[in-house]
């Protein structure tokens, strides 16, 4: 007992300076807070005015006569650094726009930041891009809960984001003003997308569900848990994983006990490489893979889990795949092989580079549109005239003030002969109705 | 002469306070600013209360953003549940990090060095899995939202975070110079010693982690309030590694080394986003440079700089002690 | 039974994974006394340059096996020359410091080098799974296993009845002495280094095939590694194997049983249980504190 004394003494004897230190800071703080609170109200009255993105027409934050500065948060370091190459995908496609005398004379300046796919540094991030860099919107930011922890603040300070790399519902529905479009299909309507597919194409009686277990792979399997009563067909086991998880082989056993005779895998490219190759290495090869398009639609796929493993295996697409056939001709896509390779010679350039390049081309489209006297309401309305655009490399891109899904078009893919090739034609989603149309 | 660096001191304590107070004036009341102060004002105080354990106690502790990431979910759930003062919540998210604290001491007393390094590294990716994990409180990978106390302005939370942080250096301040300290001391010099001079070695151990994981997990409150969202992914087990590193670098034999470090360590990102890629590889190159060349850290440039006069008062007291 | 039986093996896979980089660990932490946290980046980097050797040069398996482990020996050696040399009489957390500032290095360099996409790796044994019984196997897992047993067994032999490994045990007992009796301990901590990051270097190897490559892949195993070997009392070699194949076994059953999720909470739980009762590890030595 006698410590406890000993601590409470110790604690009560202060020195006379640090108590005089203390009430310093203490009356300094109670005097500040109060004509701080004052103080800030003002702040916000003057960031009121600016919100619109300066509607007025005369000062547009980040943009001038002859640039304009665009920001951007990815990891660029740590276990999801990979996400870094979404602004290498912008920064080629920008470089290119640039070098052809970039929009309405203006060029284009991208700032991405490391974002190190955490909430509090993607926060950190955003303010000085938005405070300090004065940036004139958001383009391609990564990591779901980032987002979801930056939402509030974007909206408070009035800044578009667009093109998020994330296909998360609560980004779209009910439509902000702050919002506009995914890099990647929502991951709800590719889930409803591949579940229809699986039942009515392929004749899946008994189904499992394989998901990441986070805002990404939920949102897939929440999706699937709507409609599986629609469908003549049972779920017969789910089975979450974590994306960072080494061993892969108690999830593909707890598979083979199920006895299913198709398997939808919501996850990354790693995770889903390695449950196919533990599929096979215990015998199980006989069954429908279907994987969702983040982790599937990429060819270095073949190169991760082999050549005949990975054959067979079914995703979608809202891109095509350099590699495709269907990639044949299409001229956005060339450009993109041609700038990319050159950019980054002897990178990977299928999957994730893909949509922040996409991602820029409907942003530098909708530049374009805006015409010469560029702000946020033109731009909005500029978005807003997007019905399915298909001169990008996205299969197509639909606005309107109540849909800002942006990509409710995409495709069936089959990985055959080495390469993704599509097995449907284009599969539209209508945000409004909730129907899926095949063309 | 004593006078002299004392008051010395408290006027560099008074300009830096000074310098905090009016620093969002100065700084144009830019959010990204404050959030960098108040990122080092948070990895501040958890640094000193770590501290605590590994320079006063030489308890090492490889998982206290586990205990930063126990208290910036108390606040968000007792935030989101009950309608308690700020106040009374942020304390709260103390006491039950301590609690915690308590409980993982039982194991870790019994431990030295690696085991108890990795008991706590442990300790460290575990809370982020469970956070994970256990939905119906946490809500998962979705993380929560925190909403700020309504009476709280940006501007008033940024005085509110800087007057905590105050208050809790200056409590473990004077918890560190008052008998407790010595006491923690004695255990790092000796257990043995400290043991058969009559110091109840496994209450004060217990005692260290107790105090250290209470601040910590207020400083973890603070932040939740902050940023105004927890989730799992925000305390990897990568911020244990890095708040290490901020008391090495800073000097774990002075109260202020730590602080040294937490401002080093936020502040190194400011300079190397802008280059993609290479914010790791510098905060790396930096420690084992420091560590290299400052093997006493940063803190002892400070002293350099006061070395002489030391050496003067070292030489009177010696001469008085000779004759 | 049959998929205990099967989780099981798997667990021994991923075991004897542990088992390699926690050796490597314990044997650097025995002879120069400083647990190098950057043990499985060194690792990722020696995978990566076999990576390249295999690649980018086209040579065959076991050439590229064979310079990435000469390339894993000289890299130890320089990063203990360069750096750790300058911490070894330096307060623990110095060196634990400098370790993970060369692991947050290591890791951002092999990023900038080789990119953040993952490759696949080829393994040695290629070829479809077979079954002995109800379990299935693939030519890779065996080698994993034959792999391990054969280096555990020659490091056995080069510990016990070498010159070289004499020397080496003399040094952990007492540098001082044993520098007085002639041996150059300098040298016995260059050929400890080189020989840890060797060990390493085939863990990388072996794992790549499994998790493929890229620069975060060793950080997950190199942690599991260190219950491994605390697991094992972290100075005792055999422990440490013993204590690898303990935590895949066991982690194997918690994902299959409860969730895997939850496996390395679980993992750590069983640690702090296993020392509450035995502070130093299963096979720890008992502890003297010296006065």
């Amino acid at each position: 007992m006698e410590e406890v004394f000993i601590l409470i003494r110790g604690t009560l004897m202060m020195k006379w300076k640090s108590t005089y230190l203390f009430i310093l800071s203490l009356g300094m703080i109670i005097f500040l807070t109060a004509c701080g609170g004052e103080s800030e109200q003002t702040g916000s009255d003057a960031e009121g005015n600016n919100s619109d993105g300066g509607s007025t027409g005369e000062e547009v934050r980040g943009v001038t006569d002859d640039e304009i500065i665009i920001g951007n948060i990815v990891a660029q370091s740590g276990p999801q650094a990979i996400y870094g190459q979404i602004a290498q995908g912008i920064q080629t496609y920008f470089d290119y726009v640039n070098e052809n005398g970039g929009v309405h004379g203006r060029q284009l300046k991208l700032l991405a930041y490391d974002g190190e796919y955490t909430p509090a540094v993607e926060m950190q991030q955003a303010q000085r891009l938005v405070e300090e860099e004065e940036v004139f919107l958001m383009l391609g930011n990564d990591c779901t809960p980032c987002n979801t922890a930056t939402k509030e603040y974007y909206e408070e300070q009035g800044v578009i984001n667009m093109m998020l790399g994330s296909g998360a519902q609560q980004f779209y529905e009910p439509p902000s003003d702050f919002f506009f479009g995914s890099e990647i299909a929502n991951y709800r309507i590719e889930t409803r997308v591949f579940y229809d597919y699986a039942v009515n194409e392929l004749d899946a009686g008994r189904i499992a569900i394989v998901y990441q277990n986070d805002d990404y792979g939920k949102e897939g399997y929440e999706a699937v848990e709507a409609v599986r009563d629609d469908y003549d067909a049972e779920v017969v086991t789910e089975v979450p994983f974590v994306a960072n998880e080494e061993d892969y082989t108690t999830h593909a056993q707890k598979v083979k006990d199920a006895d299913v005779d198709t398997v939808i895998m919501l996850s990354t490219p790693n995770p889903a490489a390695r449950l196919k190759q533990e599929f096979h290495a215990i015998g199980l090869t006989d069954i429908n893979y279907i994987v969702s398009s983040v982790g599937g639609n990429d060819t270095t796929m073949f190169e991760l889990a082999g050549e005949d493993v990975w054959e067979g295996t079914y995703s979608a697409g809202s891109i095509p795949v350099p590699d495709a056939p269907e990639a044949e001709g299409n001229e956005a896509i060339e450009t993109y092989l041609e700038q990319y390779t050159e950019a980054y010679p002897g990178e990977n350039y299928s999957g994730v580079p893909q949509w922040g390049y996409a991602g820029a081309e409907v942003f530098v489209e909708a530049l374009e549109r805006a015409g010469e006297d560029l702000n946020y309401d033109t731009f909005r309305e500029a978005l807003y005239s997007f019905d399915n655009w298909t001169e990008g490399t996205y299969a197509g891109v639909t606005f309107s003030p109540e849909n800002h899904y942006g990509l409710t078009t995409l495709f069936m893919t089959r990985a055959q002969n080495g390469t993704i090739e599509s097995v449907t034609d284009l599969i539209n989603y209508d945000p409004e109705t909730g129907e899926i149309n095949y063309e | 002469m004593q006078l002299k660096s004392q008051k010395l001191k408290y006027i560099f304590n008074s300009v830096v306070l000074l310098f905090i107070i009016v620093y969002p004036f100065l700084m144009n009341m830019s959010g990204y600013w404050m959030t960098l102060l108040v990122m080092m004002t948070i990895y501040g105080i958890t640094a000193v209360a770590l501290n605590i354990m590994i320079g006063y106690g030489g308890q090492i502790s490889i998982g206290h953003a586990g205990f930063l990431m126990i208290g910036s979910y108390s606040v968000a759930i007792i935030a989101d549940r009950f309608e308690l003062p700020f106040v009374i919540t942020l304390l709260l998210a103390g006491i039950i990090t301590a609690f915690v604290g308590l409980i993982i001491s039982f194991s870790a007393v019994r431990l030295k060095g690696h085991f108890l390094a990795v008991v706590t590294l442990g300790f460290g990716i575990s809370v982020p899995v469970i956070a994970l994990n256990w939905t119906s409180l946490t809500n998962g990978y979705s993380g929560m939202l925190v909403t700020r106390p309504a009476i709280l302005s940006e501007l008033s939370l940024y005085y509110f975070i800087v007057g905590c942080t105050v208050l809790f250096l200056w409590f473990m301040y004077n918890i560190l110079h008052s008998s407790f300290g010595r006491a923690f001391i004695s255990i790092r010099e000796s257990e043995i010693a400290a043991q058969s001079s009559g110091i109840n070695t496994t209450f004060y151990k217990t005692l260290m982690f107790v105090i250290s994981s209470f601040f910590t997990g207020m400083a973890g409150g603070l932040y939740a309030y902050w940023i105004g969202f927890v989730g799992p992914t925000d305390f990897p087990v990568t911020i244990s590694f890095l708040l290490l590193a901020m008391i090495v670098v800073g000097g774990m034999h002075s109260f202020y080394g730590p602080i040294f470090g937490a401002v080093l360590f936020s502040i190194i990102p400011h300079f190397t986003d802008e280059f993609m890629g290479i914010t790791n590889i510098v905060i790396g190159l930096i420690l084992v440079i420091i560590i290299l060349f400052r093997p006493e850290g940063l803190v002892t440039i400070v002293d350099w700089f006061k070395m002489n006069k030391t050496m003067e008062k070292a030489d009177t007291i010696s001469k008085e002690r000779g004759s | 039974m049959e998929a205990l039986l099967q989780i099981t093996f798997g667990g021994l896979i991923f075991g004897s994974i542990y088992a390699l980089a926690a050796i490597g660990i314990v044997m650097i932490y025995k002879t120069t006394d400083v647990v190098n946290f950057a043990h499985g980046e060194m690792a990722m980097i020696t995978t990566f340059i076999s990576f390249t050797f295999l690649q980018m040069v086209g040579l065959s398996f076991f050439v590229s096996f064979l310079l990435a482990l000469i390339f894993a020996a000289i890299f130890g050696m320089t990063v203990y020359q360069a750096i750790i040399k300058r911490v070894q009489n330096a307060p623990p957390l110095n060196q634990i410091v400098v370790t993970l500032g060369l692991f947050l290095a290591f890791n951002g360099i092999a990023g900038l080098i080789w990119g953040y996409t993952p490759h696949g790796y080829p393994s040695a044994l290629r070829g479809d799974s077979f079954q002995v019984g109800s379990v299935f196997m693939s030519p890779h897992q065996l080698f994993i296993l034959g792999i391990t047993l054969a280096l555990m067994i020659l490091f056995f032999i080069l510990f016990k009845y070498t010159k070289i490994g004499l020397a080496m045990r003399a040094t952990q007992q007492d540098m001082q002495t044993s520098s007085l009796m002639g041996i150059k301990v300098s040298q016995v901590f260059n050929l400890t280094w080189a020989a840890g990051a060797i060990l390493g270097g085939v863990a990388g190897i072996l794992t790549a095939p499994i998790t493929y490559l890229e620069p975060s892949m060793m950080i997950d195993i190199l942690i599991m590694g260190f219950a491994a070997a605390v697991f094992g009392g972290f100075v005792n070699l055999p422990g440490a194997v013993i204590g690898g194949l303990i935590v895949g076994v066991y982690s194997n059953w918690v994902s299959y049983y409860i969730g895997s999720e939850l496996s390395v909470a679980f993992v750590f739980l069983l640690i702090v249980l296993v020392l509450y009762v035995k502070p130093t590890g299963l096979f720890g030595a008992k502890y003297v504190k010296k006065v």
